[in-house]
């Protein structure tokens, strides 16, 4: 990757979307929900992970699309599948502990790694409603790790999200397992600045690696927690040459992700 | 207008096919094909319904409109994954409770009907999963009282819903957290599909999604499809039936009826007009102007098609080999 090194310009989502991307390891079950999480999974399909399975909710298994699919349940996927079958049936799979990667999006994370995709303010009378779960709470309960992808912003990472839709690693320590959620957790958040983990005991967010330009005091500053910053955060490999191709003519190329201005 | 076209479908083929299909028994079977208008009816005020299938794609769209061109009100809503189709129902004032997984637009947005009348406290919401909707449309379809799975777990999403449809339970062998769900069986099922034949079995090409859990699950099942075939067709390709005709309480034949979305093999969604009305729909008089054009200004989905325009149409034809339209780039102009 270094000597391949990039010199080319690259945007914020781009350099989320390579970062995310290189999370995922080939031949791994990948359940992906709706928005980026749909780029990086393509990106990472048609570069190191040739034989990732991509599933979504709508039933679809093992995704090649031709042509950039702009949801979820896109008819565009059903081009170059290995199958399709029914919501039972893939969130069955899910639920069953046969998928290893989650990979989601949403709009507010807590140091915890806890997802609010349903309301901002008081649930009764929002200040803001949001879509609401979708298949984020199966995909965040079920998933053996979860990668979540959102853009770094105060307001998108409060102390406590306003509601737990999606659970995370809820109060830190063992307090997901306590909960009856035997396995999976937030494994990496990935955003336009840096790429964050989690500690293994108290289950709090802690800053891993800064993207290329990016000084941690930034990151600091656009966390509404306080981060835990150990030693040896390192810096993320700027994206390649070639990852920078591929997203933009094979996954995207029309720009429907990468130009358009997402809403996440 | 519309409503030559109509008659020609409501006399000319559907009578011949009703004919030809009864050689199976002694008994003629009823021919349950109706019209969109003597559908919607059927659906009182108050009733509970489930009319979204998951996505753009396949949901019973023109019903939809005719709901809301019935003006109906105080309908209880259910569903899984839900977009645009919830929206327009959301805000025509047609929705007081909704029990959803979702109601967004995904990479478009939010969904601003949904938001204004939440927000207003217009509407009452109740938040699950789509795996729990799902799971609970099943326990429907399979004659249960409620569902277990492990979705909710650990979340607000318990806290949110009354006690008397999702409490934390253990397992009775294991002692395993779970959390249990109530079924659901709405008043109403509406699904749309490609092909249905006279008595009532439908076929349906593509992704399923939950749809067979949701029709399944209800006490009324109605059906709208692209076309009406013969029933020898569905014999001779049975599994391609995704509903038993004996579930059916009425049919309905409707070219397009998931416009905007798309059908598979059919037609494409169509995004121009999905954006269009998301746009439209972000300011109330935005919204109403879009109801008194597709909706209130037209007598049925003929004259809605009239107003999309024959081009358009053409365009969002699916390519064979695709399943989705070429000329479908083109219309963006991408």
């Amino acid at each position: 990757m270094t000597e391949m090194e990039s010199t080319q310009r690259y945007t914020s989502i781009e350099m989320m979307a390579v970062a995310a991307a290189r999370q995922i390891k080939d031949r791994e079950v990948i359940f992906v929900g709706t928005g980026l999480p749909m780029l990086a999974s393509m990106l990472a399909l048609n570069t190191h992970a040739p034989h990732a399975v991509i599933m979504y909710e709508s039933g679809y298994v093992g995704c090649r699309n031709r042509d950039t699919a702009r949801i979820i349940g896109d008819i565009r996927l059903m081009l170059n599948l290995t199958q399709v079958t029914t919501m039972v049936d893939v969130l069955g799979l899910l639920q069953s502990g046969k998928v290893d990667v989650g990979f989601l999006g949403g709009a507010q994370i807590d140091k915890y790694g806890n997802i609010n995709a349903t309301t901002i303010g008081d649930y009764k009378h929002p200040r803001l409603r949001l879509p609401g779960s979708g298949g984020a709470v199966d995909i965040a309960t079920n998933a053996k790790r979860l990668l979540i992808i959102v853009n770094h912003e105060k307001r998108r990472f409060p102390e406590k999200v306003d509601y737990v839709t999606s659970p995370g690693w809820l109060t830190g320590g063992d307090s997901r397992r306590d909960a009856g959620l035997g396995w999976g957790g937030p494994d990496k958040v990935i955003t336009d600045l840096a790429i964050m983990g989690f500690d293994e005991d108290s289950k709090r967010m802690r800053l891993e690696s800064l993207h290329p330009g990016t000084a941690a005091e930034r990151v600091m500053s656009e966390t509404g927690f306080e981060l835990t910053v150990p030693e040896n955060v390192t810096r993320t490999q700027p994206p390649t040459h070639e990852e920078l191709r591929i997203l933009r003519e094979v996954v995207d190329p029309t720009g429907f992700f990468l130009v358009r201005r997402m809403k996440v | 207008m519309g409503i030559g076209a109509n008659s020609y479908f409501l006399s000319g083929p559907r009578e011949a096919l009703g004919r030809r299909d009864c050689r199976m028994g002694s008994t003629e079977l009823e021919v349950k094909l109706v019209t969109m208008r003597e559908a919607a009816k059927m659906v009182a005020d108050g009733s509970s319904i489930c009319c979204s299938s998951f996505g753009y794609e396949k949901v019973a769209f023109a019903f939809i409109r005719e709901l809301i061109r019935q003006r109906k009100q105080n309908l209880y809503l259910y569903g899984s994954g839900m977009n645009v189709d919830a929206d327009m129902l959301i805000g025509a004032g047609c929705i007081r409770k909704a029990e959803i997984g979702h109601i967004g637009f995904e990479n478009i947005g939010l969904a601003p009907c949904f938001r204004r009348q939440v927000e207003a406290g217009k509407m009452e919401v109740e938040d699950y999963s789509n795996f729990i909707m799902t799971m609970r449309f099943w326990a429907g379809m399979m004659g249960l009282p409620f569902i277990s799975l492990r979705s909710g777990l650990g979340t607000d999403i318990p806290q949110t819903i009354s006690k008397d449809k999702a409490r934390e339970m253990q397992c009775p062998f294991t002692g395993q957290k779970l959390m249990a769900y109530r079924a659901v069986n709405p008043d109403f099922t509406i699904i749309h599909v490609q092909r249905v034949d006279t008595e009532g079995n439908a076929h349906i090409d593509g992704p399923v999604y939950d749809n067979v859990e949701k029709a399944k699950s209800a006490k009324n099942l109605i059906v709208t499809c692209e076309e009406i075939v013969t029933p020898d067709f569905v014999r001779q390709t049975p599994e391609k039936t995704m509903i038993p005709g004996f579930l059916v309480k009425a049919v309905v034949e409707v070219p397009l009826g998931a416009h905007p979305y798309a059908c598979y093999k059919y037609y494409d969604y169509d995004w121009q007009h999905i954006e269009q009305y998301a746009e439209n729909a972000k300011d109330p008089k935005g919204f109403e102007a879009y109801l008194d054009r597709y909706i209130y200004g037209v007598d049925d989905n003929w004259g809605y098609l009239k107003e999309i325009g024959y081009e358009k149409i053409l365009r969002l034809k699916a390519n064979t080999s695709l399943g989705y339209s070429t000329y479908y780039k083109k219309l963006v102009g991408e």
